[in-house]
């Protein structure tokens, strides 16, 4: 274990000696709440994201992996380490081997463009319009748990927003340590926030807890220093025209 | 004076009765005896609910901890074939099965040899044999005996602080040194030189350069410093270049003036230029004893397993789960539980790495005490169990989040204590628990806090007044 990161066993842990108990008699409860609070946290504050490379299946779609929660760039690897983006196409058809009913009248590819190629299309054709990609396109099938793809023939690249615990367990399950407060004041919150016995201001007070420790988090996640500051002041200045 | 069932039960009785118990009294002291152990269980209650959840009142503190003094530790065997335990005595009512404050299995027992044999599994244990202890080595030579700075003439006042700088060097390196010293309360003597000698003594910076070189310092009958080197074991050390306010002696800066004398003697030296130590590989650590040089004349073999014990044994319990031990010269590790063993070939992936290594004056060796690897118990780990909800051998609820937790859960259902999912061959489990008073034997140790003895007593004689105050029926009422 790095410093980095504090697991969630240590996290609930810690709350624990916090509030004065010396047994762990509320530990599966926790570990529930702290779950929870692990996704929370996950979606937009410590925002734990990871890339995975994934192969076609015949149907021409991929798999998603079981702790995705949603996609933040879909595209295919090239040849200078980068990840080329594939294009967002919401009318591919998600039902396999469905057969075509349109009628054929080669709207696609009329006469007119035939004779405006430049070097045998290379470099597309005139009047089409732009926003295409030669990368391929895809659709995400939520009900499936796919992304469906189209003009796309080897693996592609997924970064996607982890919920940073399905398929895990015990201490790997884990969080940065600029959200280990959080977690634990959200742990707290939710543990007190349903039961009757205690009073509102308390409930109120773990409440705006949770709220100023994730904000806190939330600002030692953006950290920004001189050089990333300078690196993107500098890019802004060209001579030639901004792209 | 610890006190007893019996005795709370007595006075308890001798109150109700104004005095001597006769033999006719309407209560029996085993239904004293009897009230007394709910009055305490009740008490123990109400003081965890009340530390723990009565939030608002006065007197809580909000903090669910259960006091060690009422828990109960019992070694219970597990059925074959099952997964529980069943506790010999009901274990107090409290919110989150908090009377049942720890559950833990040792160690399992898998271990059927291929005959299907079960094997015995023993604690691995090895022997260190110190033969050899640190010798006190007279052999030597002259050197610098000590040096001592002396004051002739001094100025009738003194400054507030004086900057005082001189060379040291240890027969390798020279050393140059500086500290300011105050004089501030050192103006006792109508000798400023004295004066000034007390100051430097006392200063920060001297006793500094006291600690880190090693060196000794007293002021003689003649009121001079000296230094020397502890136990005379450096050889060709020198004090030189003493200046005060960086000018040397009888300079009218400073108004002093001093010698510096170089007195010779002898030095002894061990032969050996090491150090001479016991070093013990364990696992991925080391634990040393060490005996620089200069620190010591000689040192015992059971001097030295004494010494080793005292400053690793802590750590290595806490680091390896092992027990350190010496009797004698002979050093003994042991292994608190099965662990898998210890094994002296760091290539061999079996066992616990274990070796030692003794630079300088010492001799030991290593020897197995019983096997130096046990396969069978290499996975073997103290188990806590941790508490999850009562919901049968299938908890719906909490199955997933105790799936991923990664723990192993016990829960509670009566007096039985179920692990949950449990198919492992375990033998026993060690339970504390807060059991009901009754369990706890008439004639033992009682153990109830001074200050609720008196609150059971005055709880009780409240109940027995009710009593005696409810009118007895007398009449027979079966006379047909």
């Amino acid at each position: 274990m790095t410093a980095q990161f504090v697991t969630l066993d240590e996290v609930i842990q810690g709350l624990i000696v916090d509030e004065g108990k010396s047994s762990e008699h509320e530990y599966l409860r926790y570990f529930n709440i702290g779950l929870r609070g692990l996704k929370e946290l996950n979606f937009d504050t410590v925002r734990q994201i990871k890339s995975v490379e994934l192969q076609l299946d015949s149907k021409n779609t991929v798999t998603l992996p079981s702790d995705y929660v949603s996609y933040i760039k879909i595209g295919v690897a090239d040849n200078n380490g980068n990840v080329s983006y594939m294009g967002l196409r919401e009318n591919i058809n998600f039902v396999p081997g469905t057969q075509s009913t349109t009628v054929q009248d080669n709207t696609e590819n009329p006469p007119i463009f035939s004779y405006n190629n430049y070097d045998n299309s290379l470099w597309g054709r005139y009047g089409q319009g732009g926003g295409n990609n030669a990368n391929g396109y895809y659709r995400e099938n939520l009900d499936n748990r796919t992304i469906e793809l189209s003009n796309s023939n080897g693996p592609i690249i997924l970064e996607y927003v982890s919920d940073g615990s399905t398929g895990l367990t015990g201490i790997d399950i884990k969080v940065h340590a600029f959200a280990e407060e959080a977690l634990r004041s959200f742990i707290y919150w939710k543990s007190v926030q349903r039961k009757r016995a205690i009073n509102m201001n308390e409930k109120m007070a773990a409440k705006n807890e949770y709220y100023n420790q994730k904000r806190l988090s939330r600002a030692r996640m953006q950290s920004f220093n001189k050089n990333e500051a300078l690196q993107t002041s500098r890019k802004a200045f060209k001579q030639s025209p901004k792209i | 004076m610890a006190t007893t069932r019996k005795k709370i039960a007595e006075q308890v009785l001798r109150i109700v009765n104004g005095g001597n118990i006769s033999d006719d009294s309407h209560v029996d002291i085993r239904e004293v005896m009897a009230l007394v152990d709910q009055e305490r269980d009740a008490i123990i209650k109400r003081e965890i609910m009340t530390n723990a959840y009565s939030k608002g009142t006065a007197m809580s503190i909000a903090e669910a901890e259960i006091r060690g003094d009422w828990l109960t530790q019992e070694k219970l065997y597990m059925p074959e074939n099952s997964n529980y335990v069943v506790l010999n005595n009901m274990p107090i009512n409290l919110p989150n099965d908090m009377g049942i404050y720890r559950v833990e299995s040792v160690f399992n027992k898998y271990g059927i040899n291929p005959s299907g044999v079960r094997q015995t599994i023993n604690k691995d244990k090895v022997a260190i044999t110190i033969t050899t202890g640190v010798a006190h080595d007279t052999s030597g030579g002259t050197a610098l005996g000590f040096v001592g700075v002396a004051t002739t003439a001094y100025p009738s006042v003194l400054d507030n602080a004086y900057l005082i700088s001189f060379s040291w060097n240890d027969s390798v390196k020279t050393y140059k040194l500086s500290f300011n010293v105050s004089t501030e309360g050192y103006i006792n003597s109508s000798d400023n030189g004295l004066n000034l000698i007390n100051a430097i003594y006392n200063s920060a910076g001297w006793q500094n350069f006291l600690n880190t070189y090693n060196i000794m310092s007293w002021i003689d009958d003649a009121g001079d410093l000296r230094v020397d080197t502890k136990n005379h074991t450096t050889d060709q050390w020198s004090f030189s270049d003493f200046k005060i306010n960086g000018q040397v002696s009888a300079d009218s800066g400073h108004g002093f003036t001093y010698t510096v004398t170089e007195t010779p003697g002898s030095f002894i030296k061990d032969s050996s230029t090491e150090d001479s130590s016991l070093v013990v590989h364990l696992g991925n650590k080391t634990y040393s004893v060490d005996y620089a040089w200069g620190d010591y004349n000689s040192v015992s073999t059971e001097e030295i397993a004494q010494n080793f014990v005292t400053k690793n044994a802590n750590k290595m319990a806490m680091e390896h789960d092992v027990s350190v031990t010496s009797s004698g010269n002979v050093i003994t590790i042991e292994e608190v539980i099965p662990m898998g063993g210890f094994n002296p070939d760091q290539f061999q992936s079996v066992g616990k790495y274990i070796r030692i290594a003794t630079p300088g004056d010492i001799v030991a060796s290593i020897s197995q005490v019983s096997s130096w690897h046990t396969p069978i118990s290499r996975f073997n780990e103290r188990t806590i169990y941790t508490r999850m909800p009562s919901n049968g051998p299938h908890n719906p609820l909490y199955h997933k989040t105790a799936l991923m937790s990664g723990r192993k859960f016990f829960y509670l259902e009566g007096n039985k204590i179920y692990l949950y999912k449990n198919y492992e061959d375990i033998d026993y489990l060690d339970v504390h628990y807060i059991a009901t008073s009754s369990s706890i034997p008439n004639e033992d140790t009682y153990p109830v806090p001074a200050d609720y003895e008196k609150e059971i007593i005055t709880n009780l004689i409240q109940l027995f007044s009710l009593m005696k105050q409810a009118k007895e029926d007398l009449v027979n009422d079966n006379i047909g």
